[in-house]
């Protein structure tokens, strides 16, 4: 469950744009369910501010109002588009700043997203949040370095885009893939362009998260050739248990990270230990305990 | 100056009035218990002429419970246990159940209190017997606020089973609603329900559904359960139907580090003095389910100074709404850009706030304080 909107982006304290925009701070727009004014009308009033030129940060939150609905969900994207001359140094876009109370994650309808890393050559840093109708299309930028999908339910099309995407100054890919009732239809081999370094060969941080085969996943991790360069794994919010982590454990490639992240795990409480001896910090925090109907990932409504 | 307290002895409520009581160095608290005046109303006779009673919750006694069940009318419209069984109810923590006839059987025993105090002009009661009744209706209580223009989550309507909440929702154009029990307390029963145009349904809520032996029963819990089963939702509320329930407006909750959150603001006076932050990272912020207090000051942080005003009188004006209350437990919502506060309810009880302070007093030293001036 999302149950915190933004409170810092690119640094700095982020507020609900009302009006004016000062430089020290992140702008959030978004409308509530009786808003007297439209999603539109706020975007436009934002690029209008004489200060939009230097703005270099962006979050989008709720732009439906009430409830999210498919006719709607290209609004936020062709917003930015028709708008990119006005945002001449935007470099981060967080698109659904969208919690829970105002939307189901696995509810929020999205778009083909793709147009925005068109009309924005120099950004650096991309989040979305929701993945129903959500795509990236032929994927190609030069400067993206984050890139960071968080969603309920991630369809297998959406994760295949994006093993094909060009992103060669990528830093840090993390997707949520989340429940197979709100979208999540891969497998392990969705995931293995990942693994290897070739995919992206700057990249610092892979997050695998949200996954509800968490334990494939760290077995297919033996020889995968992504970890001789990452410094963090994030396997966080999934289904990690002893498979998993007895996989983990035996892969020396492991000990190269700086970071493990498997917070939200069912390991069991002797292999949270083992797991914790490695000689790299790991977070094992958040361990659940299995329930009638098998594991559950994290965030997945 | 002497205060009278009708409640049950052994519960906190009580001793926090007894120690304040003390401390003010007035004569000592006289406590009728619950229990006592249930057993002999007559005991009322013996209250003082003088002074002030505060009437206190009957909760989180079980033996007190079943008397007041058993004090209810029989009647039809209600799911109904009689007296002699109900005296006989074997103790099942957390069911929900005959929420209807308890608040049927509370109101007669406010009566039996009422009609006592009319031989004694002297005696004042903190809140109105009126009052009480009033915020235990939450129906009723929705449409003073309403008719008062304090905002508040717009009441739909009652809902008799799972087939008509979606009628409402269809008519009211609506599609997410907390369903409350008309009489419940405490977080007791609530239900937050929506659904989406592809027809998914969400229930979140502290209500279990547990089916023991062939049969389906509501158990109140400290677990909040996410439901999306069609036909769990629809037993649930078709269960919890049988005890008078209705729908509102679920207006989303701002959020700050730490969860989503709402206010728990206490009057006295029908002025805001105490207020606590009630976090939850669920949409169910009553703190005994495991939520927490959240960081007051950092939401004041990130308020403008109107913003807060606008939380203070709202507070003021609803708790002027309500003659002869003058201690009033509010909840108060902020929607995510935390202008246009909203109240969810008022509770007749809800003083309740350990360890929170206003001038150094606590609420139950404030209250005392404020019945000694109030008196001059």
């Amino acid at each position: 469950m999302i149950s915190e909107n933004a409170s810092s982006f690119n640094n700095k304290p982020v507020v609900d744009f009302e009006g004016t925009i000062s430089p020290d701070k992140a702008y959030r727009i978004r409308i509530d369910y009786d808003s007297e004014v439209t999603f539109g009308s706020l975007i436009k009033q934002f690029c209008e501010d004489p200060n939009a030129q230097q703005v270099e940060e962006i979050i989008l939150g709720n732009w439906f109002g009430d409830v999210s609905e498919p006719e709607e969900s290209n609004f936020p994207v062709d917003a930015l588009v028709e708008n990119k001359d006005k945002l001449p140094n935007l470099k981060y876009i967080f698109l659904g700043d969208i919690t829970y109370e105002e939307c189901e994650i696995s509810w929020i309808e999205n778009a083909d997203v793709n147009p925005i890393f068109k009309a924005y050559p120099h950004l650096k840093y991309f989040k979305v949040r929701g993945g129903n109708g959500l795509s990236f299309g032929e994927l190609k930028h030069d400067a993206l370095e984050t890139l960071i999908v968080e969603t309920g339910g991630l369809g297998a099309d959406t994760i295949d885009e994006l093993a094909k995407a060009e992103l060669p100054n990528l830093k840090h890919f993390e997707i949520w893939t989340g429940d197979e009732n709100y979208g999540w239809n891969g497998n392990v081999n969705t995931f293995k362009p990942f693994l290897s370094q070739e995919k992206f060969p700057k990249l610092e941080y892979l997050g695998l998260c949200d996954c509800d085969i968490t334990d494939q996943i760290a077995v297919a991790l033996k020889d995968a050739s992504v970890l001789d360069i990452i410094s963090t794994l994030d396997l966080s919010r999934g289904t990690l248990g002893d498979e998993g982590a007895a996989a983990l454990l035996a892969n020396k490639k492991i000990e190269n990270l700086k970071f493990l992240n498997l917070r939200f795990h069912y390991m069991s409480s002797q292999m949270t230990e083992k797991i914790s001896a490695l000689p790299v910090e790991v977070n094992v925090g958040d361990q659940q305990e299995e329930e009638e109907y098998g594991r559950y990932v994290e965030v997945s409504e | 100056m002497q205060l009278v307290l009708i409640g049950n002895p052994e519960n906190r409520r009580s001793q926090y009035l007894k120690e304040a009581v003390n401390q003010k160095l007035l004569p000592p608290l006289l406590i009728i218990s619950y229990q006592s005046l249930l057993e002999n109303p007559n005991i009322l006779h013996s209250l003082p002429s003088h002074g002030w009673l505060k009437i206190d919750s009957p909760g989180e006694n079980f033996k007190v419970y079943q008397k007041i069940l058993a004090l209810a009318p029989d009647e039809s419209k209600y799911n109904y246990v009689p007296a002699d069984e109900a005296l006989l109810l074997p103790y099942d923590e957390g069911r929900i159940y005959y929420s209807q006839q308890w608040y049927a059987g509370f109101k007669i025993l406010l009566h039996k209190i009422e009609l006592v105090l009319k031989d004694k002009p002297g005696l004042k009661l903190v809140n109105s017997i009126d009052s009480i009744s009033l915020f235990f209706d939450k129906i009723a209580s929705k449409h003073i606020l309403t008719k008062n223009s304090i905002a508040t989550p717009a009441f739909l309507n009652e809902i008799q089973h799972y087939d008509h909440l979606h009628q409402i929702l269809e008519q009211k154009n609506s599609h997410q609603v907390f369903i409350k029990l008309a009489h419940g307390s405490s977080g007791s029963g609530v239900l937050a329900y929506r659904k989406n145009k592809k027809g998914q349904e969400m229930l979140t809520t502290s209500v279990e559904l547990v089916n023991k032996g062939g049969s389906a029963k509501l158990y109140n819990s400290l677990k909040i359960r996410r439901y999306t089963d069609y036909n769990e939702i629809r037993t649930i509320i078709n269960i919890l139907a049988k005890e008078r329930i209705y729908a509102e407006q679920w207006i989303p909750k701002a959020s700050q580090s730490g969860g989503f959150f709402d206010l728990r603001c206490v009057t006295i006076g029908g002025e805001p003095t105490h207020m606590v932050m009630r976090q939850s990272r669920s949409p169910i912020t009553n703190l005994h389910l495991g939520n927490a207090r959240g960081d007051l000051s950092s939401l004041k942080k990130n308020m403008s100074d109107e913003q807060w005003k606008k939380i203070m009188a709202l507070a003021r004006k609803t708790a002027h709404t309500f003659n002869n209350t003058r201690l009033i437990g509010l909840d108060i919502l902020l929607p995510p850009k935390l202008d246009k506060p909203m109240i969810i309810e008022a509770n007749a009880f809800g003083d309740l706030l350990p360890r929170i302070l206003h001038g150094n007093e606590n609420t139950y030293e404030a209250t005392v304080s404020y019945l000694l001036q109030e008196k001059k």
